[in-house]
């Protein structure tokens, strides 16, 4: 009886700053909602239902829930090693451009061809995933080389990032791969046998693959010696040079590993949503996905309930915008930040728990 | 115009810990008083009340025949004229030393510093005391004891009669002691009231007037100097009789080639199998280049550099440490530990390697690790405790652990300061541990800055001086104060050949 | 001909840095006050785009550019509120805390501009009535930026203030063995950075364009904190890179006429790359040397318990 109250008390703490921000957001979202002329209930009955009500809005939540997955997952690694990547936004538009240049590469190799057999079209997929991890690795990387070598604090270096990689991006899209025959800001199509249908409404089969990248890259953090040293440097520097540990390469790879998972986040972009490479695809994902990580800490289920949360948040939204007259998409943002001063709070009143 | 400071049964808990109960202190005017007691015997809280940092539970605090218990505050003892020269020195290293001193009581004009004013103060001030800083350097520039010099002098520029001092000598060598508690003097003839804190008996001994003894949260006992001696002190601090390990037979071995051996331009340390070599010093002589060597070879510039007969002047980190050889760091808390892993991943830092041949890692608690806790008495040995939910000389022990407690045979050990901040008597249980680790064959570096323990301990002790080994001194006989001068001048009269 | 439209072309430059710099400085300045005293923070962007924001739509409402400015400096100050509650109250990890302001002032912005202008995308044009008005050619806030850095040089220095600033990001604990609130000094330079930034934001929206637009910071905000960076944390230092990336900016204008040698103009998204790769080369230190690592204060981000 005593012990399970312990128990109860402890849960309750762990679990503190994330109920915290849940429950201040609920009451701080309701009254800007209610400020601007709208009903709070009425308001969240949408959110509700757009978000996770019937077959078509609940499979655009799973399809919003596979990026946010993907982000979290790629944040929360470099949380580990006490890195704030706040570049997962550059990182995974980068990702998508290099997964279209794989589809150019591709499209150039066998251009005789109407169409690739299944096997070449898997290995095709394979190395297109290849393609934009490493994208995304190496504009990460180079944010963690500047943080190692140079002494350049992560966060402005990966926001510098950001914007550098938008107007990459920008360029490729109207300059070399542009598609002449929109108006649009968008790349050319790419090839049919390497788009992958989606299976239940929205939602694509790479969902599957974010959560099983999810699942691998926690359990490494928590059970690999790799993930030991990650967790060694990002908690302390100093024990961890003194352990043996190579810093400078644990926290290369923890960020380079890191972009690669948000780079990921384009390929599902370009080969399982849209096909192609349209400007401005991410309702920022990079720094949704950011706010997950900081909530679930390190913890698989918070991961993926909270990709699940801010993807329904996501879509609702969108709805939200349609439906009212006042209230924009940008609500989402509101809310986001309102739960990250909610976690912050939560955190210290924990501390003096 | 002196006055008494009293503490009345004073009460201070953080949170569950009692830091003191009922405690009852008297300063009588115009004295040196001594309060001295083991880490952890709530000293430094009470100080922190008397000078109004902390404020406590019930109790009262009196100066002369004021209560000023209620709305105490550091602010205003320094207007009643108290003073506290901290343990941590309260000095902004970039700073400059005028503004150190100062800081808090600027003379100003509608807001704006008036320089020159100050300046003409401080350097009537230091005419006085004869007290000399240079007032235009920056902290970070100066040693240790102008360091603590300006922290008198701090003090003294606030118009402060009664001191509190807070371990001011623990950082100071013999003969840099010796200059301050000279001040220390000349302020009480001065008309000065001195409470100092401190658990150097020897020192106390020589210039308080009364001592007070606190164990455990209290106060035990005040007696006059005169009337007592460090026999009795030690007692009352421990509540039982405290012997130090005796010296260990010199071992003879010296045909034998050595386990560990660093030969720079600037130094030479070689010991051999089951011998105990000390390092004493002044910290920041150059102790610290041996970490420094084992962290990075191939930073430093060595002729020789061998471990356990292996070359190891191209190693990295992680290869060193692949080696049976411990590291205990000099400050736990920056590099000996990660405070936000548990027990069980402390113990594995450093450690990889040897998991990686063993098994793989699952991040499960197993049973040597269990075992390794209670071996070295870490409470509460639960492996899954943060490691910075542990007292300061549990953690410490947690860092042996790891590093002495998985050695085998024939090993080496690089400890520095493996009793600091520890109480009584875990200094025996690791005092025992090393001895045993020697007589196990393995070859220990002992770099400590008490000298009692060196002396206690070491075959060899070297002592550093402006980064080269200034002398040699041979056990099983040491003269502390041959010792102290070398930390302090590197050694005069003749000067013995290091053996190799 | 050929040396007198050079002369105007250098001139052109050399105004618009000024131009361009004005809201870095000020931003940078809000940043020295905010760091030195011991607070991260990259909530400059967030404060300068709610500053900005508000500046617009208060000089829209009262066709008055001094209304405009208080309003841009009173929301800034409010963000920054919020900043030192999270992060000096309540000792929470500034870098969350900065991010929540950021993410809240983009919220923010679009969700009120619906509300009251029925577009998300920003404030309706200004007309010239309603901006700051210049002297002799030089806007008043431009002027205010000067005075800003020296005053900022001069308290940093030369008060009592000042030095408890340097304390406050140094040595907290030094402060508070005197009795000096650190908690209070820190409040102060929080506040400050959102002063700051209200000015730099309601430049931005009310005198260098017209009206706000969606995210019209564009990462200036951090800009503004590499500046400080850059300038070693101290105000002239600061002040000055936030000059020199001002003209890193302007050297935009420059550029946009470059011809590549095969005819074509260089592309425009290389041209906007300019300011955050400088950025991020000058904070590198590429043009530093190695040994003259910048140092921090020593108790950023470090709470005092």
């Amino acid at each position: 009886m005593n012990l399970s109250t312990i128990d109860l008390r402890e849960a309750l703490l762990k679990y503190w700053p994330a109920l915290f921000a849940g429950l201040l957001t609920l009451a701080l979202a309701s009254g800007a909602v209610w400020a601007v002329g709208e009903s709070p209930l009425a308001v969240l009955l949408i959110l509700f239902n757009s978000a996770f009500g019937g077959v078509e809005n609940f499979s655009y939540t799973l399809f919003y829930a596979t990026f946010i997955l993907l982000t979290a997952t790629a944040v929360t690694v470099a949380l580990e090693a006490g890195l704030y990547n706040i570049g997962a936004e550059g990182q995974l538009y980068i990702g998508a451009l290099f997964a279209v240049l794989w589809n150019q590469a591709v499209a150039a190799l066998f251009q005789q061809q109407a169409g690739l057999s299944p096997a070449l079209s898997v290995l095709c997929l394979v190395g297109g995933t290849g393609a934009a991890f490493i994208g995304g690795a190496f504009f990460a990387a180079l944010a963690g080389y500047l943080k190692t070598y140079r002494q350049t604090h992560e966060v402005l270096s990966t926001i510098m990032l950001n914007f550098i990689a938008y107007a990459i991006v920008n360029w490729a899209i109207l300059n070399p791969l542009k598609n002449v025959e929109t108006q649009n800001s968008e790349t050319v199509w790419i090839i049919e046998s390497l788009r992958i249908e989606k299976i239940w409404g929205q939602a694509s089969p790479f969902l599957f693959v974010a959560l099983i990248i999810a699942v691998i890259v926690l359990g490494a953090i928590t059970r690999s010696w790799w993930g030991f040293r990650v967790r060694a440097t990002g908690q302390s520097e100093p024990a961890a040079k003194l352990a043996g540990i190579g810093v400078k390469k644990t926290l290369l790879s923890a960020m380079a590993l890191s972009g690669g998972i948000a780079g990921l986040a384009g390929f599902n972009e370009v080969y399982c949503n849209s096909y192609r490479l349209i400007d401005g695809f991410s309702p920022s994902y990079g720094f949704t996905g950011l706010t997950v990580a900081l909530l679930a800490r390190g913890k698989i289920t918070g991961l993926i309930a909270g990709a699940l949360l801010f993807a329904g948040l996501q879509k609702g939204a969108l709805d939200l915008d349609l439906e009212t007259e006042y209230i924009t998409r940008d609500l989402s943002v509101v809310i986001q930040a309102l739960v990250l001063v909610g976690l912050c709070i939560g955190q210290s009143l924990k501390r003096r728990a | 115009m002196s006055f008494d400071g009293r503490l009345r049964s004073i009460n201070k808990s953080f949170g569950l810990v009692k830091a003191n109960e009922d405690l009852n202190l008297h300063v009588r005017a115009g004295t040196i008083h001594a309060l001295v007691g083991e880490n952890g015997a709530g000293k430094s809280t009470a100080m922190k009340i008397l000078f109004g940092m902390v404020k406590p539970d019930s109790g009262q605090v009196i100066y002369g025949q004021t209560d000023v218990t209620s709305a105490w505050n550091p602010h205003k003892a320094a207007e009643h004229g108290i003073g506290m020269v901290h343990q941590h020195f309260m000095l902004a290293l970039t700073e400059k030393v005028h503004d150190n001193l100062v800081l808090g009581f600027e003379t100003t004009k509608l807001g704006f510093r008036q320089r020159k004013k100050e300046r003409k103060a401080l350097e009537e001030l230091i005419e006085t005391t004869g007290l000399k800083v240079p007032l235009d350097a920056r902290v970070e520039d100066l040693p240790v004891g102008l360091q603590s010099r300006c922290e008198i002098l701090k003090v003294l520029y606030r118009k402060a009669r009664f001191l509190i001092l807070d371990e001011p000598t623990a950082v100071l060598t013999p003969q840099e002691t010796e200059d301050f508690l000279k001040t220390l003097h000349l302020l009480k003839s001065r008309g000065n009231t001195l409470l100092i804190v401190t658990h150097k008996l020897k020192e106390v001994m020589k210039i308080a007037d009364d001592i007070t003894v606190m164990r455990a949260g209290t106060t035990v006992a005040t007696r006059k100097a005169k009337d007592t001696d460090v026999e009795e002190l030690s007692e009352l601090m421990v509540g039982r009789k405290v012997c130090l390990p005796r010296t260990i037979s010199k071992k003879n071995s010296a045909t034998e080639r050595p386990l560990f051996e660093l030969k720079t331009s600037a130094f030479h340390i070689a010991i051999q199998p089951g011998e105990i070599v000390g390092i004493g010093g002044v910290e920041g002589n150059g102790q610290d280049s041996i970490l420094e060597a084992l962290l990075d070879p191939r930073k430093l510039e060595a002729e020789r550099f061998t471990i356990l007969k292996e070359n190891v002047l191209q190693y990295k980190t992680a290869q060193i440490r692949r080696l049976p050889l411990g590291i205990v760091p000099p400050d736990r808390h920056e590099n000996g530990l990660n405070l936000s892993m548990s027990l069980t991943e402390n113990l594995r830092l450093g450690r990889e390697q040897c998991g990686r041949a063993g098994h793989a890692y699952f991040g499960s608690i197993t049973a040597s690790e269990t075992s390794l806790l209670q071996e070295f008495d870490v409470k509460p040995p639960r492996p899954s405790l943060a490691a910075s939910a542990l007292s300061g000389g549990n953690q410490q022990k947690l860092v042996l652990a790891r590093e002495l407690g998985q050695l085998p045979n024939q090993s080496v050990l690089i400890a520095y300061h493996p009793t600091r901040g520890v109480d009584v008597g875990s200094i025996e249980f690791i005092h025992e541990k090393i001895l045993a680790a020697a007589a196990r064959d393995s070859a220990i570096l002992l770099i400590s800055s008490e000298l009692d323990e060196l002396m206690a301990l070491s075959h060899r002790i070297a002592v550093f001086y402006r980064g080269t080994i200034a002398r040699w001194f041979h056990g099983p006989h040491y003269d502390e104060k041959d010792i102290g001068l070398a930390m302090l001048t590197g050694g005069l009269g003749e000067k013995k050949e290091a053996r190799l | 001909m050929e040396g007198s439209s050079q002369e105007g072309l250098f001139l052109v430059i050399l105004l618009s840095a000024i131009r361009l710099g004005t809201p870095l400085c000020l931003a940078a300045l809000g940043g020295y006050c905010s760091e030195r005293t011991g607070t991260v923070n990259i909530a400059l962007e967030g404060m300068m785009l709610i500053g900005a924001f508000s500046a617009a739509a208060v000089a829209l409402a009262t066709q008055s550019a001094f209304a405009g400015i208080a309003a841009g400096v009173a929301s800034a100050m409010l963000l920054s509120a919020l900043h030192g509650l999270l992060c000096v109250k309540l000792k929470g990890e500034h870098i969350i805390s900065g991010l929540a302001v950021n993410l809240l002032a983009a919220g923010l912005c679009p969700v009120i501009g619906k509300a009251f202008f029925g577009v998300s995308s920003g404030t309706p044009s200004l007309s010239q009535n309603m901006r700051v008005a210049s002297f002799g050619g030089v806007s008043h806030l431009i002027l205010l930026c000067f005075a800003c850095a020296a005053l900022v040089t001069l308290f940093h220095y030369k008060t009592r203030l000042g030095q408890y600033f340097r304390f406050a990001g140094e040595h907290p604990k030094a402060l508070l063995s005197q009795g000096i609130s650190v908690n209070k000094v820190r409040w102060t330079g929080v506040l400050l950075s959102g002063f700051f930034c209200g000015l730099a934001g309601a430049y931005l929206s009310i005198d260098h364009s017209s009206g706000f637009s969606r995210n019209m910071t564009a990462g200036r905000g951090f800009i503004a904190l590499a500046a400080l960076i850059v300038g070693r944390w101290n105000p002239l230092g600061a002040a000055a890179a936030a000059f020199l990336f001002g003209l890193v900016e302007a050297s935009q204008i420059f550029l946009q006429g470059f011809q590549l040698p095969d005819g074509t103009n260089l592309p425009v998204q290389w041209i906007q790359i300019i300011p955050y790769a400088a950025t991020l080369v000058l904070l590198a230190g590429f043009f530093g040397s190695k040994n003259r690592r910048i140092q921090p204060p020593r108790a950023l981000g470090v709470a005092l318990d």
